[in-house]
């Protein structure tokens, strides 16, 4: 998660691969909304022939599970790093 | 369509009344110290905070405003959605492990730790008032028009209503009752939708894609009912509406808050990764099953349609409206009540962050410079509660009228450009100034709110004026860039005092 937890003055730094990931999640779903005005027209193809649920029902639905998956993997590996509720307390 | 309140109705509205005024009966034994008042004594549980965060992100805004933009403007609402789960996870990638090291009581603590305090606490405190206090607008409008939909009563009763009960809240109970009212919100709030995409699903028997060919056959947009577009934005206004929604979130004041609640940085992130599911699910139940079930179901139902089209007291309340029709005056009873509920909790976290504001950041850091006594605190934090409660009720009364869902956008677009700008770049440019910082905030929160008033939402829809100075109705694409480029300049261009480090 970043920083040093057992230092006495607080230490910061930033998580890089958190940061990875939030910014993953941003390039993907910045990705889905250009689709809105790069590719209309594939948004509206029907998923199957005679289909009223269409790509646009997909992606949007991708587009709210991605960062959930997301935010689980990246606290999937969690610890304390020592850190107690002193620490905690800068 | 008959809205004459129905006895489930009051009910359970007065069930929520007082099942809430107890709970704040409960947390006022255990909210004597500053800290216990204002974060709860730090000794909320992962699962508790997951669900309290959900419940003051799940506002009135997304239950009421998504259903009726989805209800009017179609698939285009669903950018109020995926935007703000992006926002929580730079949230939790950027921000809640160093917040809560870092912090004490408000984000501004750990913004102010490595630079100048007194400067930087003005600003954020200015920053985080604006942010809470038009936020707070946009739920008061929701309250307002759902009590009167509900029971008859006028309007501003209804808003003063609310604002007195938010100031009880949060003057007697402090964060421990907030939280716990925030988390029986959210769970109420998931049953509510849940409930509603059941019934709404089964008469469907239970196929989206019949759901969706009724909805088509009947909106003005037909297929492009399905389609982004329906909102008209174009791609630069597009952008800027994500961006301020993406980096809107973790710049919010009242949910930065909820990470100091809870013990550890380990907890504060495993908290946000539950709030990011229950928030997720209600998203998607919301825009993707009930949105088509209210085009649907009421549309062109006579029964629920005035002469223009829309349901009555417009679109904000096409979830009362739709209960009405799944179930009954039972089920609208019910779902008046996680309404009202959920605007409750909504206000009573916005009024904790904004009092918090005023009492910790700007009374007892710059007015009298630390020297407080903790009983001298914990009383401005309490008038200061009334004084936002006041200033809500009014600005409420005000800005009747507007569409709830729109507001958050402008709310979260000072939040991207004033509040995330100052937080992020104080934990982690270690180059950044104080000035740099004083003059980024400021750029930022000045640009929002003065595009914000000349742009179409203010200039034209509140001022009445024909064309707006700036035809951009989200301003975050330019003031949240000129925020940190502002910053990074003028950090390059001062130097910091030794004594500020």
């Amino acid at each position: 998660m970043g920083g040093n937890m057992k230092a006495k003055v607080p230490d910061i730094q930033l998580d890089i691969r958190g940061a990875a990931y939030a910014i993953l999640a941003v390039v993907i779903v910045a990705g889905f909304q250009a689709m809105y005005y790069l590719a209309p027209g594939a948004l509206a193809r029907p998923l199957w022939d005679g289909a009223n649920l269409t790509l646009a029902f997909l992606l949007g639905t991708l587009s709210l599970a991605i960062p959930v998956a997301i935010a689980w993997w990246m606290i999937r590996a969690d610890t304390a790093d020592g850190e107690t509720f002193d620490t905690s307390q800068h | 369509m008959n809205s004459s309140p129905s006895g489930v109705a009051i009910g359970l509205f007065l069930s929520i009344i007082a099942v809430t005024l107890a709970i704040t009966y409960w947390a006022q034994k255990r909210s004597r110290t500053a800290a216990e008042l204002y974060t709860a004594g730090g000794q909320i549980k992962a699962w508790q905070n997951g669900w309290a965060i959900a419940g003051d992100l799940l506002s009135a805004s997304t239950f009421l405003g998504g259903m009726g933009m989805f209800f009017t403007a179609g698939y285009d609402a669903v950018i109020y959605t995926f935007a703000p789960l992006v926002g929580f996870v730079v949230m939790l990638g950027f921000v809640a492990g160093p917040m809560r090291r870092l912090g004490r009581f408000t984000f501004v603590d750990a913004a102010a730790t490595r630079l100048s305090p007194t400067p930087i606490r003005i600003i954020g405190s200015l920053s985080a008032l604006a942010v809470t206090l038009m936020y707070l607008i946009g739920q008061m409008l929701g309250v307002g028009g759902l009590i009167e939909i509900m029971f008859g009563i006028p309007y501003a009763a209804a808003v003063i209503l609310v604002g007195i009960l938010m100031v009880v809240y949060v003057t007697f109970g402090g964060m421990l009752a907030t939280t716990w009212v925030q988390l029986t919100k959210a769970m109420l709030l998931t049953f509510g939708v849940s409930l509603l995409a059941f019934l709404a699903l089964a008469q469907s028997h239970f196929s989206i894609g019949e759901l969706y060919g009724r909805a088509a056959a009947i909106h003005k947009l037909g297929a492009d009912l399905f389609q982004p577009g329906g909102l008209g934005l174009s791609a630069i206004e597009g952008a800027s509406l994500s961006m301020a929604l993406i980096l809107g979130m973790p710049g919010m004041p009242h949910i930065l808050m909820r990470f100091f609640t809870v013990p550890d940085a380990v907890t504060a992130r495993r908290s946000l990764a539950i709030s990011i599911s229950v928030v997720g699910f209600v998203y998607y139940v919301v825009i993707f099953i009930l949105g088509p079930a209210g085009v649907a179901y009421l549309a062109a139902n006579p029964d629920f349609t005035t002469a223009s089209g829309m349901v009555p007291g417009g679109s904000n309340m096409v979830a009362l409206h739709l209960a009405r029709f799944l179930g009954g005056d039972v089920l609208f009873g019910i779902i008046a009540a996680v309404a009202f509920a959920t605007i409750l909790a909504v206000v009573s976290g916005l009024t904790v962050a904004a009092a918090s504001s005023i009492s910790h950041d700007l009374y007892a850091k710059v007015f009298v410079r630390g020297v407080v006594s903790e009983k001298r605190e914990k009383l401005v934090f309490r008038l200061a509660s009334v004084l936002i409660g006041i200033l809500g009720i009014g600005l409420g009364i005000a800005f009747k009228g507007q569409n709830i869902l729109f507001l958050t956008g402008l709310v979260f677009s000072i939040a991207a450009s004033a509040c995330f700008p100052i937080l992020v770049m104080a934990m982690f440019w270690k180059r950044l100034t104080t000035a740099g910082a004083v003059a980024g905030g400021a750029t930022g929160l000045g640009l929002s709110v003065g595009l914000i008033v000349l742009g179409p939402s203010v200039w034209v829809q509140v001022l009445g004026n024909a064309a707006p100075v700036i035809p951009l109705s989200q301003p975050a694409i330019i003031s949240a860039p000129a925020a940190f480029l502002v910053m990074i300049l003028v950090s390059l261009a001062t130097r910091e005092p030794e004594t500020a480090r």
